[in-house]
């Protein structure tokens, strides 16, 4: 029995946007203080992920 | 009309060229915008008697995302400034229009092919998809500022991994819209430290004696003022703690006060009196020392997005050293300099 492959651009989306909340729930807790310094390059991490999942979906 | 632009790009969606002429000739009306529209598309579009490329899915979706981008900065440009003098709210609600298509296109695929209606329909739902992220965004935005960010964060946890399970059932792409509509607005509350506890609006303090004054001034959004001219504060450190989680917060106080002032800004700027400071994350010391006589205010900001100030006069907000529209410049001038 063959399974469909799973859509690789809401399943890295949705990993990313997991762990950003995290990320967002730890400081809302108190546990780490966010900047704009330190999102900065999460932000870019996470757009580089979608792109780089979106092309390697493109290219299959 | 000149250079077969509607005939081309009436052919290149498939759509009716009148159509397309329609559109240029309501929005050149309304405001000239159609006139730099057309003639962006002179130059771009291949004329009428050309062969159109053929489109293809990953060409469709970046030439929505393109269309989009440009939508929304000709919309904000053009539409902002004689657009909306000429031409009243209908330019932008075109333009959001043109947006909504562009956003269906690319989270659905769906090209604004086809009949009226069906183009109707397609605008419809993408401008009924950037209404309803508005909406998300904004309710996220105050619910993140008023306390509520952990619940928002767990929101956004549960639309990950929501998003996750998507992937396995064939679930729709557009879900990702919503779910950074809830995300981005709680990043950027938390990024400014923005705190909307406190109240809204314009608030004045005039305190009349040191017994009046308050450890802490805070106010959620708005105006805050905290005018200490009245208070006869004898020497010594007065501890006051300003927080604003938007807007603009000014302290006055006598000229023969010294100010000692450390302040956190997330997005915005600090003024005291001749100094200042802005940008993102403002991290300001401005540690200064009184004579034995002289009473010292230790001001502790905290702004989340504004503008924090101390001052001597009630004037206009501070535009730089030289702001007062006398040309004096205030300086903190009671402190001792070393």
């Amino acid at each position: 029995m063959r399974h469909a492959r799973p859509d690789r651009l809401l399943l890295v989306a949705g990993c990313v946007l997991a762990a950003f909340g995290v990320v967002l729930l730890l400081d809302r807790t108190g546990a780490i203080e966010l900047s704009f310094g330190s999102m900065a390059p999460m932000a870019f991490a996470v757009v580089g992920a979608v792109l780089l999942a979106s092309g390697l979906t493109r290219r299959e | 009309m000149v250079g077969g632009v509607s005939g081309g790009i009436g052919r290149y969606f498939g759509i009716d060229p009148t159509l397309v002429r329609i559109g240029f000739v309501a929005l050149a009306l309304l405001g000239g915008t159609g006139l730099i529209v057309y003639a962006a598309a002179l130059l771009l579009v291949p004329l009428d008697d050309e062969t159109a490329p053929s489109p293809s899915t990953p060409r469709d979706r970046n030439l929505a995302l393109g269309l989009l981008v440009a939508f929304v900065v000709i919309g904000i440009v053009v539409g902002g400034g004689f657009g909306f003098a000429f031409g009243g709210a209908l330019g932008p609600l075109g333009f959001i229009a043109l947006a909504g298509l562009a956003v269906w296109w690319l989270v659905s695929g769906e090209r604004p092919t086809g009949s009226p209606g069906t183009v109707v329909r397609r605008a419809a739902m993408g401008v009924g998809l950037l209404v309803g992220c508005f909406a998300l965004s904004v309710a996220s935005f105050f619910a993140s500022g008023l306390g509520g960010g952990v619940v928002v964060a767990a929101i956004v946890i549960t639309a990950g991994a929501g998003l996750v399970a998507a992937a396995f059932v064939g679930g729709a792409r557009w879900l990702v819209l919503p779910a950074l509509a809830i995300a981005l607005p709680l990043a950027f509350v938390s990024a400014a430290g923005i705190d909307l506890d406190g109240g809204f609006g314009e608030r004045q303090e005039r305190p009349g004696t040191l017994a009046e004054v308050k450890d802490t001034y805070r106010l959620g959004a708005g105006e805050l003022v905290i005018d200490l001219r009245n208070v006869d504060l004898p020497a010594g450190d007065h501890p006051l703690s300003v927080r604003i989680g938007a807007g603009h917060a000014q302290v006055i106080v006598d000229r023969d006060v010294c100010v000692a002032s450390k302040a956190e800004i997330g997005m915005g700027a600090v003024a005291i009196f001749d100094h200042d400071s802005g940008g993102i994350d403002v991290d300001w010391r401005d540690t200064r020392r009184a004579s034995g006589d002289t009473p010292r205010l230790v001001l502790d900001g905290h702004v989340g997005l504004g503008l924090i100030e101390v001052s001597h006069t009630r004037d206009t907000v501070h535009h730089g050293p030289d702001w007062r529209e006398d040309g004096a410049v205030e300086r903190n001038s009671a402190c001792v300099t070393s």
